[in-house]
């Protein structure tokens, strides 16, 4: 073991990276060593091809698995941040396996095989020197660390928390809420609401973890994550009047760090969050289509956020009315304001004078164009039927999502 | 009994074939042969051929070739349509001998010209053994989808069709020719099978898109019947659909009009969502994408986002306030931005005094923290309203 310290003493010394060193060791030592994480990120695996490659791949299997069905062993690893020794069969090798960091945040699984006549001691210590080793160039890494939880087990329940969806204990994850709350029953407080935040440009891995981290201070009871750019937020237990609060730190938030913001609407059933994720989602796309900044919640933007769900779902093309598409290009050929005038009409309940004056027009200007658009469309918009479908079609046309 | 020469069948098929002769020339041809009455007629029941001599014994084959086709009464009174999806569920000819057949047993099956069911065709068997006769019915119906494909007696491509409305595979060169030849403005139409099987899709696009009718159709699959109107001229141009759909409680959706036949994709999803959500599964009903608009954008939404996340915050508070017994809250409102703001109508309409009228709005207001008399948010109130109903719907239907 003396000597591999050396090794990696001088390996260190002549500015070698961890992948360096790893080779290093592989050559003197005959050493197979892989770092992953179970996210499936690149993992570094020396030799990167035959058996010490299919090893990884298994082990990572394994490991997921296991720990979503309460296997010991991968619990002691990835919950408890202890080392294991395993698969020590007949191939002539020790494979013993660790994790970077026990209570920080976790950054990589390693897994090391050694010829057998190492023994399993000297194994295990080298394990340890990885993990330091693994340690020590992710604190002296220029960019931060991606976005994640205290351990496997918060960063798994905050994936399942913000982009799953449906009932929550049938879900792939589902367990995890069951593992971290011990039971469905105390789980997490009511009320809930998503919120999506983006940086401009959109934030790369060490911003977003920067802002989540630096969120987590400010609204303790959230669970966050980046993807896309953006930075996700799901935030609980905003019962008896908590939500105003919670608002008031997002707005505080997001102008010191110049974010924009979407937030859902407020609700209480977790089975539902997957619709209130694109709620919020939505109404950031609604905020940045229109270059508002700070916070925009759904309550503000209740017809454009319903139409831009609809128009995601079915594409625009199909929602589009011919009638409004008519009117528009109308107006484009004819320079004429058809569709604003009967917007603002039908936005007042048909009433003359408040349109009027909203367009800053006369009202008997109002009526020559209502008459005008009546002609050209051939409906009647004192049927209410046709107002509300007039009114959509407009929306529709409008929306940028 | 007797039996048929095959051998000398098969001569004359081929030989007709081979020199493609018209589909009378071959009934003739082979009715002399096998000495037995036969009979071709569309899915549409137009006569397309026939050997026998007239007046014939059996009054229905004797109507149809009188008549040119069959009219629409005989077919539904004698259920012509359920013998025929027998004929195509089995996909060769069958015995026939029950019912209308009663006493004039007869070979009958599918003419399939390219998989897509063209027409039937049927052999009296009179003094033959059965299993002769329908053997020689199918040697019949091949020989006759080999000679309509050769003359195309419909008229239609049906490829070319198929290759617009369902499969959007129109080259530039093909959609130039078809627009001159079929023009704008133009509505996609589609109608449900509602299990009625695809014969009578087959009849119904037979009407529906005879040549007068200024459509063409194809059926996708055993569900659907596609169609496209060309050259409207008004509404009334469905009024023959809407009482097909009715007559055969189909469902049929149609899309909004439109010129460029590059947007027919669209057009598509827009029938499609018509005939799923203006039409609710309701048999018989027509459905037009404006007619429904609202309400398939609302459900676009509501699958989008889940029926819980598509509530209005302000109208769910009012909600909670009527299922606490304080207001009719809901109804209210609801009436108010029907008519216009107009508190004399509502009050007219709910049967309550205006004060009273008045009095719920302001305190709707002052519950919203909205000015909904003055101010412009009728669209957004209206919507989340719709949003309401429908979000209770989808519950009470997912409570079974």
């Amino acid at each position: 073991m003396a000597d591999l310290d050396a090794l990696i003493l001088s390996c260190l010394a002549a500015g070698m990276d961890i992948r360096g060193i790893i080779s290093e060791l592989h050559d003197r030592a005959g050493a197979w060593i892989s770092l992953f994480d179970p996210g499936g990120r690149a993992p570094v695996s020396v030799p990167d091809s035959g058996p010490n490659r299919e090893d990884t791949d298994k082990l990572r299997k394994e490991l997921i698995e296991g720990f979503l069905t309460g296997d010991k062993r991968a619990a002691t690893l990835l919950r408890d941040g202890e080392s294991i020794i395993y698969d020590a069969d007949g191939s002539g090798r020790i494979h013993v396996c660790g994790v970077t960091s026990q209570h920080g945040e976790p950054q990589n699984i390693v897994s090391l095989s050694l010829p057998a006549e190492f023994g399993t001691d000297a194994a295990l210590a080298l394990l340890r020197r990885l993990c330091q080793l693994c340690e020590f160039f992710s604190r002296s890494a220029s960019s931060e660390a991606p976005a994640r939880e205290a351990n496997y087990l918060e960063a798994g329940l905050a994936r399942e928390l913000i982009f799953g969806g449906g009932d929550i204990s049938r879900s792939i994850f589902g367990n995890l809420y069951e593992l971290r709350f011990d039971g469905l029953s105390g789980g997490l407080e009511p009320d809930y609401i998503f919120a999506v935040m983006r940086p401009e440009p959109p934030g790369d891995e060490g911003r977003l973890a920067a802002l989540s981290r630096a969120l987590a201070k400010l609204l303790p009871q959230s669970y966050r994550l980046g993807d896309g750019g953006s930075l996700y937020a799901f935030i609980y237990g905003l019962s008896e009047g908590r939500t105003g609060g919670c608002l008031d730190k997002l707005r505080y938030f997001c102008e010191l760090n110049a974010l924009t913001c979407g937030v859902s609407h407020v609700f209480r059933s977790l089975n539902e969050r997957g619709g209130y994720r694109k709620q919020a989602e939505q109404v950031l796309k609604i905020a940045l289509g229109r270059g508002r900044k700070g916070v925009s919640a759904a309550s503000g933007l209740y017809l454009e956020l319903i139409v831009s769900g609809a128009v995601q779902r079915m594409g625009k093309k199909v929602l589009q009315l011919t009638e409004i598409e008519f009117l528009a290009a109308y107006d484009e050929s004819n320079h004429t304001e058809y569709l604003a005038t009967l917007d603002a009409y039908l936005r007042y309940g048909n009433w003359l004078s408040p349109a009027a004056s909203s367009m800053f027009i006369d009202r008997s200007t109002l009526k020559y164009r209502l008459q005008k658009i009546s002609d050209l469309l051939g409906v009647d918009f004192e049927d209410t039927e046709v107002s509300k479908r007039l009114s959509m079609g407009i929306a529709v046309h409008r929306t940028g999502v | 009994m007797r039996r048929i020469d095959f051998d000398r069948l098969n001569t004359v098929l081929l030989d007709a074939v081979l020199r493609r002769a018209s589909l009378d020339e071959l009934y003739s041809e082979v009715s002399a042969c096998i000495e037995l009455p036969l009979i071709c007629f569309d899915t549409s029941f137009r006569l397309v051929a026939y050997a026998f001599k007239r007046p014939f014994y059996y009054q229905h084959w004797d109507r149809i070739v009188n008549q040119g086709r069959a009219d629409e009464r005989t077919i539904l009174g004698h259920k012509y349509l359920a013998y025929q999806e027998m004929m195509y569920v089995n996909g060769r000819s069958l015995l026939f001998d029950s019912g209308t057949c009663d006493g004039y047993p007869q070979a009958c099956g599918p003419v399939l010209v390219g998989g897509r069911l063209a027409a039937y065709c049927g052999t009296m068997i009179e003094d033959v053994l059965t299993e002769d006769a329908l053997r020689a019915n199918d040697l019949l119906s091949e020989a006759t989808a080999l000679l309509i494909r050769e003359t195309s007696f419909s008229g239609l491509d049906a490829e070319t069709v198929e290759k617009l409305l369902i499969k959007n595979q129109l080259e530039p060169g093909e959609a130039a020719k078809f627009t001159a030849s079929f023009p704008a403005p133009y509505a996609f139409i589609m109608l449900s099978a509602q299990g009625s099987g695809v014969s009578t899709l087959e009849y119904i696009r037979g009407i529906l898109c005879a040549p007068a009718k200024r459509r063409l159709g194809c059926r996708d699959a055993e569900k659907h019947l596609y169609m496209l109107q060309y050259g409207i001229a008004g509404d009334a141009d469905l009024d023959d659909i809407r009482a097909v759909a009715e007559t055969y409680g189909l469902c049929c959706g149609v899309s909004d009009r439109f010129c460029e036949l590059s947007e027919i994709s669209e057009r598509r999803a827009q029938a499609m969502l018509t005939l799923t959500i203006g039409c609710g599964g309701e048999p018989g009903r027509l459905s037009t994408f404006s007619e429904s608009y609202v309400r398939i954008v609302e459900c676009c939404a509501a699958e989008f986002y889940g029926p819980e996340a598509v509530r209005h915050e302000g109208i769910e508070l009012l909600a909670a306030e009527d299922t606490a017994g304080d207001g009719d809250y809901i109804n209210t409102l609801r009436c108010y931005l029907g008519c216009f703001k107009r508190h004399a109508a509502v009050a007219d309409k709910l049967g309550l005094h205006r004060n009273t009228v008045i009095n719920r709005i302001k305190r709707i207001e002052s519950l919203l923290e909205v000015d909904i008399s003055g101010g412009d948010s009728l669209p957004e109130l209206q919507l989340g309203l719709d949003m309401h109903e429908l979000a209770e719907l989808l519950r009470e239907d997912r409570h079974g």
